[in-house]
């Protein structure tokens, strides 16, 4: 698998694994019946701004860093569900941005509400972004207004700036958001992600008291993620079951939601963290570098290849090796000093001040 | 919603009534969003450097005033952060979507400064979180430098992101536009020259000098505005907000110095390297010796040329130099803006330099009595005049960002400059903005959307900072400060037992 591909897997992998914990917590605070969950649930959220933002915006960067072609899929097939993600991801920072204010000004309640106003965004939010992550995959709702093997033709001798110099006006992608939205890959997905977050948020705080709930909700989403490849992503399922190291990843989640649950493990949190980013990075690994799979199997593996590989899209050589150097040194101050910032700053910040509240209260 | 479609045209029609041209819609949803960026950035700017010096004072007088801006306003600086990321992240994705040829191309040439921005950005973010979880948690130079630190996150952002800019005015170097504009093939890419281009001698000191005026300048007209309009206002109220106009005219009139030379110097930046732009920002139809400035409807003989090469009698090319498909279509409107940049900077510059004069030389002060110079931070005209030039700067800075974009007009890439065969000049571009824009329609609603979006965001933050401040008073923040020092934290909540010291202390304040 070409490195530069498998290098995105990072800040995007980085990217989902903060936004379900953030999605988990924003979820369960309304919800949530025990108190001192739910506290923590808040501290959290008000600890993440910094590596929410931080994290999107460097997924981002990566990715015009890395894929310049790309940017035709985006700005042809993909830019209404991008649009639209900004839209709503701005009323989900300003909710949460609310709710937090209001928290930190002793305003609870209205908090609260804020916060539960928020749960449909973060929800469409990670509808929209699992929509664009299964259709870049499997291709669904991406159409081809060039053969495929013009475009892959094109991409392969480098020709995309000479395409747009002489005919700017050339379309080469178009999208079918019927199909893109509601095919059933993406669905199936989506709900298999949305179980894994459920089992994410009982590990990540050790809620005892939904061990059974994370057993479940684990399962159902180790299935559908099985299943969901199966059919529509074989690549990637055959990948998997044929790995080892995939099983060994399934052991580890549940062992680790039983020792965060009933075995107040250190760095319960960090190891959840770790273990979801490595899944997200796994997955990476799986497509084996290839995209638009379903869509172009049957015309591509006649010519042996089994979709449109990934490093097509890939930057100009000198650019691309120069911008990589600077992404490496972006993702240790992201991944690592925003992290501990966020971790040591503004969690146990928010701690400290609640348990001096609480002492004052006494 | 959308009826009829002409990917050929670009237009379509709403309702089957109304014409909508996408190459125009496009623009403005840019124009729109960027607007409502740099807004934020300009705070973003000049706000460290504003609340350091204020922390500075602080300690070096043992001034609770100076120690309460600088708390205070970190609070303000975080928010506007906030805000100002979020409309950052709508413009990538808008030039991910709407401007995506564009972006393709500055991903394969000139994407090198965006990398590097990130680095700043996360820079900027840690520090901004130390800052302001770090009052009571280290030693004050320390904290006063991860202070600065965001100071230097945030202005290196910024020339990061102008040094894109500078490149689409001038990409020589990062890549053979002469080869590109011929054959279409990128070649002679070299993404480390990319970091410096030409333009960028004359545009980075103008971005750096113009965003700490316009932020200090902000700060001026806000306190002037709160010093001239707010009724009944404390000793206390009275103190911070003198001290606060006070520290941000100097700062202002200090910067003005350096945004008076990275004018000029801007200026004859852009006679050596972008003549057809200089055209454009003058209106000089005519190429001619002892060339005039025209500033609406006056006319200064010899001025464009003297200001631009020292030279009164120097030949400044105008467009008549140019092939006719070079002009900029709304050079008039890029002509105007900067006639409204250039005048309101120049009067804002003098302003604040008499209004520091007045603070510094008393006896100077005292001359322009008449002027109520001799006491400017309580008589009503220096307040009612720094009021309104303090804000016109941000009006100066839209303008001048609205020049710059509106003339560099027909490209969104501009390239070098050849002269043709019938001996004018033609402009080898990198592509033009009529090719780069995005004709679908689906852009058009949910672009709607965004910028409806973004105005609440505007009208919402200074609404959601009211409601930050308005159960902390600024007698409140004093006199914390004096009792406890400096490591109160912003949120602790007022308790009956604080509450109950306060008032004693605001007794003792108020006795002396």
């Amino acid at each position: 698998m070409n490195p530069y591909v498998l290098f995105f897997f990072i800040p995007l992998g980085w990217f989902v694994t903060m936004f379900m914990l953030e999605a988990g917590s924003v979820v369960m605070i309304p919800i949530c019946r025990y108190e001192n969950y739910r506290e923590r649930m808040i501290f959290v959220v008000g600890s993440l701004w910094a590596i929410i933002a931080t994290s999107l915006v460097y997924t981002v960067v990566t990715l015009d860093g890395l894929f310049a072609p790309i940017m035709y899929a985006t700005g042809e097939a993909l830019l209404g569900v991008l649009l639209a993600l900004v839209v709503i991801l701005a009323f989900h920072h300003f909710l949460i941005g609310v709710a937090e204010g209001a928290d930190s000004l002793g305003r609870h309640a209205t908090s609260k509400l804020y916060l539960t106003a928020a749960v449909p965004f973060v929800l469409l939010v990670a509808f929209l972004g699992n929509t664009i992550f299964t259709s870049v995959f499997s291709g669904y709702g991406i159409g081809l207004k060039l053969p495929l093997t013009t475009v892959a033709t094109v991409l392969e001798k480098g020709d995309l700036p000479y395409i747009l110099h002489t005919a700017p006006n050339t379309q080469v992608f178009y999208p079918n958001y019927m199909q893109m939205i509601f095919n059933p890959f993406n669905w199936v997905f989506f709900v298999a992600v949305v179980l894994y977050v459920v089992y994410f948020t009982v590990t990540f705080y050790g809620i005892k008291e939904r061990f059974l709930v994370g057993i479940l909700a684990l399962t159902l989403a180790h299935a559908l993620f099985l299943a969901s490849t199966a059919v529509w992503l074989p690549i990637v399922f055959s990948s998997a079951v044929g790995n080892a190291g995939f099983w060994i990843y399934v052991i580890l989640t549940y062992v680790l939601l039983y020792l965060a649950t009933h075995i107040n493990v250190p760095w319960r949190q960090v190891w959840i963290v770790l273990l979801t980013w490595i899944g997200a990075i796994m997955f990476g690994v799986f497509t084996q570098g290839y995209i638009l799979y379903d869509t172009t199997h049957s015309i591509l593996a006649p010519l042996g290849l089994p979709a449109v590989p990934a490093s097509l899209l890939l930057t100009i050589q000198p650019t691309l090796v120069a911008g990589t150097v600077v992404l490496g040194v972006a993702a240790f101050l992201v991944i690592g000093g925003v992290s501990a910032v966020s971790y040591k700053l503004l969690y146990k910040q928010a701690v400290k001040r609640a348990e001096e509240a609480k002492t004052e209260t006494k | 919603m959308l009826n009829i479609y002409n990917y050929s045209t670009s237009n379509f029609l709403v309702k089957g009534e109304k014409m909508v041209d996408m190459f125009v819609f496009d623009r403005v949803l840019a124009a729109y969003t960027m607007a409502a960026h740099v807004l934020f950035t300009y705070w973003a700017i000049s706000l460290p450097f504003f609340i350091v010096a204020a922390e500075y004072l602080g300690y070096r007088r043992n001034d609770p005033y100076y120690l309460a801006l600088a708390k205070r306003f970190s609070v303000v600086m975080a928010v506007l952060f906030a805000v100002g990321s979020a409309i950052g992240a709508a413009i990538a994705v808008e030039f991910l979507t709407a401007w995506y040829k564009w972006m393709f191309l500055v991903n394969e040439v000139e994407i090198l400064p965006f990398e590097l921005e990130v680095l700043a950005f996360f820079t900027e973010v840690i520090m901004l979180a130390l800052y302001l979880y770090g009052w009571d948690k280290m030693g004050r130079t320390a904290h006063m430098i991860l202070g600065l630190m965001i100071g230097v996150g945030s202005v290196t952002s910024g020339i990061l992101i102008t040094i894109v800019n500078s490149w689409m005015n001038t990409p020589q170097g990062s890549f053979d536009v002469a080869t590109y504009y011929q054959t279409g093939q990128l070649t002679g890419i070299n993404p480390i020259a990319g970091l410096w281009p030409p333009a960028a001698n004359g545009e980075i000191p103008m971005m750096m000098a113009g965003s700490w005026f316009v932020g200090f300048g902000s700060l001026v007209g806000y306190f002037s505005f709160r010093k001239a309009f707010s009724k009944n206002l404390d000793t206390y109220s009275k103190e911070y907000y003198n001290r606060g106009l006070k520290l941000a005219t100097y700062l202002a009139a200090l910067d003005a110095i350096f945004l008076a030379w990275a004018g000029d110097h801007a200026g004859k930046e852009l006679y050596s390297i972008q003549p057809l732009k200089l055209a454009t920002l003058e209106g000089l139809m005519q190429t001619q010796a002892h060339a005039p400035m025209n500033i609406g409807p006056i006319s200064i003989p010899g001025l464009l040329s003297f200001l631009t090469t020292w030279n009164p009698n120097a030949v400044v090319l105008g467009y008549s130099s140019f092939v006719k498909s070079d002009w900029d279509p709304i050079w008039w409107l890029a002509h105007d803006a900067y006639d409204i940049h250039a005048t309101l900077g120049i009067i804002g510059a003098i302003i604040m330099w008499i209004l520091a004069a007045a603070y510094l030389f008393p006896r100077f002060g005292r001359t322009f009595s008449w002027l109520g110079l001799d006491n400017p931070a309580e008589k009503k005209l220096p307040l009612y005049v720094g009021f309104i030039i303090g804000w016109l700067q941000v009006v100066a800075w839209e303008a001048g960002w609205v020049a710059a974009e509106t003339g560099r007009q027909p490209f969104v890439i501009w390239g070098p400059m050849v002269q043709t065969s019938s001996g004018l000049y033609m402009i080898q571009y990198g592509l033009l903005t009529s090719e780069a824009y995005n004709p679908n329609p689906d852009i058009f609603g949910i672009g709607i959307a965004i910028m409806t979006a973004i105005a609440i965001a505007i009208v919402g933050t200074p609404i959601m900072l009211k409601r930050l401040f308005a159960k902390r008073e600024i007698k409140q923040d004093v006199v914390a400060i004096t009792t406890s020092g400096p490591s109160f934290s912003a949120q602790t909540p007022i308790t009956k037992q604080t509450n109950v010291s306060l008032q004693s202390e605001l007794g003792k304040v108020e006795k002396k």
